[in-house]
C-alpha cells in the first residue's frame, strides 16, 4: 500500500500555530499574575505582556508568507465565510493581536489598575482562549483523519504550557544575566487557589491536561474506523519514536516529574537550572507535537481508500 | 435552476483515459494538473484477482467540504449546484485541497504552461521557442490554447492559487455537455440535471445499482458510478 503526503502545508504553518500558542500562553500568564499577584511578579507580567504580541505577530507573518497570494490576506477581513473556522479565526487572531499590543503598551506605560484595564484583561482572556482553541479547531474542521475533535484540547493545553515555559525561560535567563534572582520570592499577597501562584503547580496542572488529551487522542484515533486506525498506524510508524521520546516523555512526563518533585518539596520557587530544563523540554515537546500532527495529518491514504 | 451532476457507467467504460486528455485540452491544463483523472487498483491473489478502473473528477458535492472551509468564499456553490472556484477571491491557503476527500483540487505552485510560453528554444538555431510558436497562432498564450475556457474562469490559471473541475460550466451555459462527456468514445459519461426526474441521469440512478465515492464522508457527491467490471 502506498501512502503519500499532500504536503500542502510546510513548517511555516507549524511555526504560526507554535508562536501563536506561545502568545496565548504568555498573555494568559501575564493577565493571571497581574490580576492576583502583581507586586511580586512584575517582571514576569511584563515579559508575558511583551512576548504575546511579538509571538503572535511573528506567527501571523509566517502564515501570511505561506499563502499563495500573501497580498490578499487582508481580503479575509471582508470576504467572510461564517462556515469556515479559518475565516472566523482570522478575526479572533487579529483581535487578539490588537488587544495584546494595547495591553503591552498599558503595562509599559503606567501599569494601571482601573476598570478599563480590567475590561481589557477580561476581553483579552476571552480572545486568548478563543485563539488557542481556534488553532486546533481549524485543523479538526478540515476533516482529515488524524485531526480529530480532540485536537483543539491538545493544542490549547500545549499552547498555554508553551507560553508559560517561554516566559519563565526568558525570565530565568534575564535574571541569571543580571544576577537578580530574588525578585519573585515574595508570594504572601496571593489569593490564587490550589497554590497556583507557584509556577511549578501551574505547569504541572496544564501538563496533566495535555497528557490526558494526548493519551485520549492516541487511544481513540487508534481504535476508530479502519481509515483512522490505518492512518494512526502509519503515523506511528513514521513518527512514533519522536512522538514518544520528545512529545510524550520529554515534553510532558519529565517536566511533570520535575515540577512534581518541586511541589512535594514545598519549594516556593524552582531553582534556575530545573526551571530552564523544564521550560526547554516543554517548548521542544510543544513544537514537535504540533509539527508532527500537522505533517502527519496531511498523509493521504492508499488509493483503495478513495473509492 | 438545475442540480447538475454526472453518471459514469463503469460497464461501458473501457479505461482509455480519453476523458482525462479531453479535459486537459478543453481547460488548458498544464502537464501536471488533472481535473479529470483515474485511479486503478488490483486486488486479490491469482487466480481470483480483480481490477478496478475508476475515472475521477470533482464530485460537485451538495455538502462540499471545500466550500465550507474556504475562508474567502472563493469556493462556492452556484445556482446550478456546481462547485466553482473564484480565482479573484482565492488567497492560496490550500485549506480546500486538504479538506477535499477526493483529491480533486490542485495547487499551482508555479506559473502554468511555462514550457509552452518559454522564450528560449529547446535547441538554438534548430527549434522555435514556445513563445514564437504561440505568436503564430493569433497571439494566444500557447498553441493549443482554448479561448472558450476564459468565458467563465481564467483561461490559464494563476500562480499561487488552486484550480479544479468546473464541469465545463463555459459549455453548460451554451446548453452543451462537458467536454469529457462529449469525448468519451464509449458513452460511459452522462451529464444531466438530478432535479429533473425525466433526465437521463435521474433515470439511470433510479434504475441501476449505483455508488458514490466516499459516501460516508457526508459530502453528498453528485457523481454516481454504475456497476463495476
Amino acid at each position: 500500500m502506498e501512502y503519500t503526503n499532500i504536503g500542502a502545508w510546510d513548517i511555516r504553518i507549524t511555526l504560526d500555530l507554535f508562536f501563536g500558542g506561545i502568545g496565548v500562553g504568555a498573555f494568559l500568564l501575564s493577565v493571571l499574575l497581574s490580576f492576583y499577584i502583581r507586586e511580586s511578579h512584575q517582571s514576569t507580567i511584563k515579559i508575558g505582556a511583551y512576548t504575546a504580541p511579538i509571538a503572535v505577530g511573528f506567527g501571523l507573518l509566517l502564515l501570511v508568507s505561506k499563502l499563495g497570494v500573501p497580498s490578499k490576506f487582508i481580503t479575509t477581513l471582508w470576504n467572510v465565510n461564517l462556515q469556515s473556522v479559518m475565516s472566523i479565526g482570522v478575526f479572533l487572531q487579529t483581535g487578539f493581536m490588537i488587544l495584546t499590543i494595547w495591553y503591552a503598551i498599558l503595562i509599559r506605560k503606567k501599569f494601571p489598575i482601573n476598570n478599563q484595564f480590567r475590561l481589557l484583561q477580561t476581553i483579552g482572556t476571552f480572545f486568548a482562549f478563543s485563539t488557542g482553541l481556534y488553532h486546533g479547531l481549524f485543523l479538526s474542521s478540515l476533516g482529515r483523519v488524524l485531526w480529530t475533535e480532540l485536537t483543539p484540547g491538545m493544542f490549547i493545553a500545549s499552547s498555554i504550557a508553551g507560553g508559560i515555559a517561554f516566559v519563565l525561560l526568558l525570565e530565568t535567563l534575564i535574571n541569571l544575566s543580571v544576577k537578580n534572582e530574588d525578585e519573585n520570592v515574595e508570594t504572601k499577597e496571593t489569593t490564587l487557589p490550589l497554590g497556583l501562584y507557584r509556577f511549578q503547580v501551574m505547569i504541572f496542572i496544564i501538563l496533566l491536561v495535555q497528557l490526558v488529551s494526548v493519551v485520549l487522542w492516541q487511544f481513540y484515533t487508534g481504535r476508530l474506523e479502519l481509515e483512522q486506525s490505518l492512518s494512526y498506524v502509519y503515523f506511528m510508524n513514521q513518527f512514533g519514536s519522536i512522538w514518544t521520546y520528545f512529545v510524550l516523555i520529554g515534553g510532558i512526563i519529565i517536566p511533570m516529574i520535575i515540577t512534581l518533585i518541586s511541589i512535594i518539596k514545598h519549594e516556593e520557587k524552582m531553582a534556575p537550572m530545573p526551571t530552564m530544563i523544564t521550560c526547554f523540554l516543554i517548548l521542544i515537546g510543544s513544537f514537535l507535537m504540533k509539527h508532527l500532527l500537522i505533517t502527519g495529518g496531511q498523509i493521504a491514504l492508499p488509493v483503495g481508500f478513495t473509492f | 435552476m438545475a442540480n447538475y451532476g454526472m453518471v459514469i457507467n463503469l460497464n461501458n467504460c473501457v479505461g482509455c483515459a480519453g476523458c482525462d486528455i479531453a479535459c486537459k485540452t478543453e481547460n488548458n491544463l498544464d502537464h501536471d494538473v488533472h481535473w479529470s483523472f483515474h485511479v486503478t487498483e488490483t486486488t486479490g491473489v491469482f487466480p481470483n484477482v480483480g481490477y478496478k478502473y475508476i475515472p475521477k473528477l470533482c464530485n460537485h458535492c451538495e455538502n462540499a467540504s471545500c466550500v465550507k472551509v474556504c475562508p474567502t468564499q472563493a469556493m462556492h456553490k452556484d445556482e446550478n449546484g456546481l462547485t466553482l472556484h473564484d480565482a479573484d477571491l482565492c488567497i492560496g491557503c490550500r485549506s480546500c485541497e486538504l479538506a477535499c476527500p477526493y483529491d480533486c483540487i490542485t495547487y499551482n505552485e508555479d506559473v502554468q504552461h511555462q514550457l509552452k510560453m518559454d522564450t528560449e528554444p529547446l535547441l538554438n538555431g534548430i527549434t522555435s521557442s514556445g513563445k514564437e510558436i504561440a505568436e503564430k497562432f493569433d497571439d494566444v498564450p500557447f498553441p493549443n490554447y482554448n479561448p472558450d475556457r476564459a468565458k467563465t474562469y481564467d483561461g490559464v490559471r494563476r500562480k499561487g492559487i488552486v484550480e479544479k473541475c468546473t464541469l465545463c460550466d463555459h459549455r453548460i451555459v451554451d446548453g452543451k455537455n462537458p467536454w469529457c462527456v462529449e469525448s468519451c468514445p464509449a458513452d460511459a459519461r452522462i451529464f444531466g440535471d438530478f432535479d429533473d426526474p425525466n433526465s437521463e441521469v435521474s433515470k439511470l440512478v433510479a434504475e441501476n445499482t449505483s455508488f458514490q465515492l466516499l459516501k460516508s464522508k457526508g459530502t453528498k457527491p453528485k457523481v454516481y458510478y454504475i456497476d463495476e467490471f
